[in-house]
């Protein structure tokens, strides 16, 4: 059952570029975790990007859970959207703490719930005793952990992770890696994930969508991924 | 739950943020296309006698202004932006900051205080005489002169040029001077080949700035008793009651400017030094020995001294010598009232500068960059003529209000707008837009777009994000957006003149009317009350810089 | 259309705005009830009232009267402050340049809060008149204090005090012998030596509007056209700077304004004390059209609202303890003959002045102007 639905999506930076996505159609279940894969410049940032609606796509619909995002006549600013995304750089606001940086979101919860919540996610990403730190104090693996939290907090329909690991050392990939997919699972939560390195994908997805170079029709193939 | 079912577009695009910038530019835009508009009126009998005797002798004065202090002052402040950028030398560190100081002097301040203490009776001459016995041929030192002029205003703007030029090459040009540098090249090389070339879009910045200042003076040229354009409006509106000659005068200048911003273009046409890196990490200076070194130091000193040390000397001699005598009980009154206007005209400029540049970075279409320069306009506009223009639209606005003043119990005729505090205001929004609009743009530049976008997808809305994220991240830019505005209002003299209400004098009004009634020693006072407030508001923003 | 939000945001500017306005024209308080409240930033009487105090009512004892006035010299401050410790009566000031102030009363038409326009020179006051912005000052003690060609033909200003433009010359240098017209100043035996300000300046295209009403437009040229031709530099300062560069040595003559010369005898400034010490004062013109003179002066507004403290005020103003200080303080001539002059004017003794009527000074001025930019008189 298609839980996220992309339907003929097309998008050009300004009228006389060619499309860096065109006519591109595609599906996600609920619960899956699947991939972007494609080179720089390929329009798999853009994808995220038009799914959060931070960018307005040409033509094509998109919609999640039933619910439509944009289509022709319709266009959801992001706060509308209820879809949670990881920047590349995570983008914590550096003026406030850990905890402050996660209940961001929760502003429509009763504050008994958010502090609850707040213990939940940060017993999920294992970063209780840094609550009052700042971002500036983290390292790159815990500012991203604190990311994740930060996006998972107002259980959003959908996730989207935007070259998570591009800032991290090789060898804390490894560990990285596995947890993320623990957390995802634990949170059963419906993600796309978006990255250059085949690896980082294979190791997190259930699937793959592999986006062609621009100026055709997409194809995108889908490989299961065990 | 709120969904727009406008045009999509049309949904996004209009709303809070984008009218403010559009009413933003319509309010900096509407007197000065009323000025322009004056160019195609039918002339008055007056207007061909100013022409025939006038005009060629105002031209020329305000050209050769523009000429020779854009001049000196790019030749003084990009030399002294290389000498503290790219060495050391004795007193550097001070310098670095010191020498933007002499922007808290407004010029025409600096104009009576040198021509007095140059003149007969002023101290230089009189000590020569008492205690030397060596009486100064008549005309050595020419100070109420164009030359005398172009002197003083160079002084007094090139701070301008040798921020924006210290500025650039502090963040840009690590790189390439040091390549020049491991290359070889010698140190004067290194400036013409690489350093002048490198700063061009700077110094073209500061050197347009500096331009548009001395265009829009009107107390330096007055008081030297050089015609320029900005004079000449003056004179043709009061001393012959033409206020149409005067703005056709100002519609012609507004021409020039036009012109101007077009040449600008022109250099900068094909320059789009954008810069590859953008974490390149600061020069390091090089270290100037012996004769080198203290030739520096004594550039930086002479000019210090010029323009920021003796000037204020000067004048807290008077001050202390006459002061008593002048303090009125209005004096209280003066100091408020120029933070009064000044505050409030710095509110309101950054309010529209914040909503806007935000705007224009939300919706980055050809529209709101055009509207962004176009709010951007009124610096270039001299002072007298946003004044003309202001006073023009305002007194049409109550003759078309004139009903509702009916309406509410007023006398036939009653200007209630034109004489009000907001006609002044109107003039310094548009005339000082440009100032916050720049801090702010640039303070928004900084600031990555990914803290606005984590914020919505995080469900906050727009104005939340603009409240709660970006503004924090923005202060500095605002504080320094603040403080700029705010020493360019407080400094403004021929648009204050025109368009102040009554009852409301300021410092800078004051002592330029002590100071052209002929009472220079009275005028100290006030001057140095401004110049102590512009000090405070320059040193809060050099504050960073002078850890 | 909007959303409520974003609506909100635009009113609120908009509010704002108007907010700013209605502020701000409370400070120039055009009031329907045609009293004038004095904000707390007009100077007001020291003795009666601390200097910031809110809304006095205008029944409070005396009053008050509104001026508007391009006189800047301290005597005045001292007199309104003695006229209301006198009267009780509250004097609210506004100083600004004459046609500025002329503009403004104009503009506010029925509305202004000036009750009297006080200026310099008598052109400027025949302006105001023409502007149609005076009327008549109806006063026994007025008439009885300042002499009829001291005061306009129909009582719409009267004069405060006067001054003479003379001629100074070097002691050193000039013998006053040398001396004896205007006209002779433009004459060829003062070529390179004259000093005077720039023509821009009001007092000089009074006097050459006066040249024009004696000796005709031809005649006034030539006039303006020689003095510009003997010029030792290009006009620059004011009349004290004259007199600067004659000490200094730049010219032997020039023409300046009598209280500046008193002025700079009684600087505190020692250097301007010895430059007053070497310059010797001449009325030119004694044996023919008299030396020029300029008037200060106070008009009735029109649409005044104080008309009688103004009035008051004028009668004060002209009485004969007032026009003592005026004299003794600025070196100006008194118009009441009754006033007793300082040791300097009274050294100088009586002279003859020209018999030219005022309203010429403002009627010719734009002629005047016109000619000096014809010979070129900077």
């Amino acid at each position: 059952m298609a839980y996220v639905a992309l339907e003929q999506i097309t998008f050009r930076f300004s009228g006389r570029q060619p499309a860096v996505i065109d006519k591109l159609s595609f599906t996600v279940s609920r619960g899956e975790i699947v991939g972007v894969l494609g080179a720089s410049g390929s329009g798999k940032s853009t994808l995220l990007r038009l799914i959060a609606g931070l960018e307005m796509p040409e033509s094509g619909s998109i919609s999640v859970d039933g619910r439509l995002l944009t289509n022709e006549r319709i266009f959801l600013e992001p706060e509308r959207r209820g879809v949670g995304m990881v920047f590349q750089d995570y983008a914590l606001f550096p003026n406030m703490t850990v905890a402050d940086n996660i209940v961001f979101g929760l502003h429509k919860l009763k504050r008994s719930m958010r502090l609850l919540r707040l213990e939940q996610m940060l017993e999920l990403v294992q970063m209780k005793e840094y609550a009052k730190r700042y971002p500036h104090e983290l390292s790159g693996g815990q500012q991203q952990r604190v990311a994740l939290a930060r996006a998972l907090a107002p259980q959003p329909s959908v996730l989207l992770m935007d070259e998570p690991f591009s800032s991290l050392d090789a060898h804390l990939k490894a560990s990285i890696r596995s947890e993320l997919r623990q957390i995802l699972q634990k949170a059963n939560i419906t993600c796309l994930l978006v990255s250059h390195d085949q690896a980082d994908i294979e190791a997190i997805c259930d699937r793959v969508l592999r986006i062609q170079e621009s100026g055709r029709e997409n194809e995108v193939e889908e490989t299961a991924v065990v | 739950m709120k969904i727009t079912l406008l045009p999509r577009s049309a949904g996004r695009h209009v709303n809070g943020w984008t009218m403010t910038s559009v009413i933003g530019a319509a309010v900096v835009l509407l007197p000065i296309l009323y000025v322009l508009a004056c160019l195609f009126r039918p002339p008055n009998d007056n207007w061909s006698k100013v022409k025939q005797f006038l005009l060629t002798d105002y031209v020329l004065g305000s050209a050769k202004l523009v000429f020779f202090t854009g001049f000196f002052a790019a030749f003084i402040g990009v030399a002294l932006a290389w000498l503290i950028v790219g060495y050391t030398f004795p007193l550097r560190n001070f310098f670095k900051w010191a020498l933007v100081l002499p922007l808290a002097i407004p010029p025409y301040i600096a104009a009576y205080t040198y021509s007095s203490m140059t003149g007969y009776t002023g101290i230089i001459q009189a000590t020569l005489r008492n205690r030397f016995d060596v009486a100064l041929p008549p005309g050595t030192i020419e100070i109420m002169s164009d030359r005398g002029a172009v002197f003083v205003l160079t002084l007094f703007l090139f701070p301008y040029i040798f921020l924006m030029t210290r500025v650039f090459l502090e963040r840009q040009s690590a790189l390439f001077i040091e390549n020049a540098r491991l290359l070889g090249h010698k140190p004067l090389s290194v400036f013409f080949r690489v350093v002048l070339p490198l700063s061009r879009p700077a110094v073209i910045g500061g050197v347009m700035l500096v331009v548009f200042e001395v265009l829009s003076d009107y107390g330096v040229a007055n008081y030297f008793g050089v015609q320029t354009v900005s004079t000449a409006i003056f004179q043709t509106w009061f001393g012959m009651y033409d206020v149409d000659s005067a703005m056709k005068l100002a519609a012609w200048l507004m021409v020039g400017v036009i012109g101007l911003f077009m040449i600008e273009r022109w250099l900068r046409r094909s320059k789009r030094y954008a810069s590859t890196t953008s974490r390149s990490s600061p020069l390091r200076p090089q270290l100037l020995k012996g004769l080198a070194a203290w030739g520096a130091a004594a550039f930086c000193t002479v000019i210090f001294l010029l323009a920021f040390a003796v000037p204020i000397a000067q004048l807290t001699a008077w001050s202390i010598q006459y002061g008593g005598k002048i303090w009125r009980a209005d004096f209280a009154d003066l100091i408020v009232n120029t933070i009064k206007g000044a505050g409030i005209g710095t509110a309101i400029i950054l309010v529209i500068a914040i909503v806007s540049s935000r705007a224009a970075r939300m919706f980055d279409s050809p529209f709101m960059q055009a509207l962004s320069r176009l709010m951007s306009a009124g610096y270039s506009v001299p002072g007298a003529i946003v004044a003309i223009g202001v006073l023009a639209v305002f007194i049409e606005l109550d003759g078309r209000l004139a009903p509702l003043y009916r309406a509410m119990g007023k006398a036939d005729g009653a200007l209630v707008l034109s004489l009000s505090l907001a006609m002044l205001l109107t003039g310094y929004v548009i005339r000082f837009m440009a100032t916050g609009y720049g801090a702010l743009e640039a303070g928004y530049e900084k600031m990555p777009r990914v803290y606005s976008e984590a914020s919505r997808t995080l469900g906050r809305s727009s104005l939340f994000t603009f409240l709660r994220v970006e503004l924090p991240l923005i202060k500095g830019s605002l504080l320094s957006g603040f403080v700029l505005t705010f020493v360019e209002i407080i400094k403004e003299l021929p648009l204050t003149l025109l368009l102040r209400p009554f009852n409301y004098d300021t410092l800078s009004t004051r002592a330029y009317q002590y100071a052209t009634d002929e009472r220079v020693f009275d005028a100290a006072l006030p001057s140095l009350l401004l110049v102590m407030i512009g000090l405070v508001s320059v040193l809060i923003l050099l504050r960073p810089e002078r850890r | 259309m909007f959303s409520k939000r974003n609506s909100i945001l635009l009113v609120v500017f908009l509010m704002v705005v108007t907010l700013l306005a209605a502020c701000g024209s409370n400070n120039s308080k055009p009031s329907s009830s045609g009293e004038a409240s004095p904000s707390p930033t007009q100077t007001q009487a020291q003795t009666e009232t601390p200097a910031n105090s809110a809304s006095p009512e205008p029944s409070q004892t005396g009053g008050e009267v509104n001026i508007y006035t391009a006189r800047h010299y301290d005597v005045d401050q001292e007199l309104y402050d003695a006229f209301t410790k006198q009267t009780g009566i509250k004097v609210n000031v506004v100083e600004g340049k004459a046609p500025e102030l002329i503009e403004r009363i104009k503009r506010e038409g029925a509305s202004t809060p000036a009750d009297l326009f006080i200026t310099v020179d008598g052109g400027i006051l025949n302006t105001a008149k023409a502007e149609d912005v005076l009327q008549p000052i109806v006063s026994g003690v007025v008439d009885e204090q300042v002499p009829t060609e001291l005061r306009d033909t129909e009582s719409h200003w009267i004069g405060l005090s006067t001054r003479a433009r003379v001629i100074v010359y070097a002691k050193d240098r000039v013998d006053p012998a040398q001396l004896s017209t205007y006209e002779d100043l433009a004459g060829d035996k003062w070529k390179g030596k004259v000093v005077v300000r720039s023509a821009t300046n009001l007092y000089n295209q009074s006097m050459l509007a006066a040249f024009i009403a004696i000796m005709g437009e031809k005649e006034a040229e030539d006039w303006a056209a020689g003095i510009a031709a003997n010029l030792a530099r290009e006009p620059e300062g004011g009349d004290r700077d004259q007199a600067k560069a004659i000490v200094a040595g730049v010219g032997d003559v020039g023409i300046m304004n009598t209280y500046y010369v008193g002025q700079l005898a009684t600087s505190q400034d020692a250097e301007e004390v010895k430059v007053a010490e070497q310059i010797g004062v001449f009325f030119p013109n004694q044996q023919t059209t008299g030396t020029h003179i300029n008037i200060s002066g106070a008009g009735l507004i029109k649409h005044s609202k104080n008309k009688d403290n103004a009035v008051k005020l004028l009668e004060f103003l002209t009485g004969a303890e007032a026009q003592t200080k005026i004299s003794q303080a600025n070196f100006e001539f008194p118009v009441n003959g009754q006033a007793e002059l300082p040791e300097l004017l009274k050294s100088w003794g009586e002279f003859k002045i020209q018999n030219v009527d005022f309203a010429k000074y403002g009627e010719l001025n734009p002629k005047a102007v016109e000619i000096a930019n014809k010979v070129g008189w900077k």
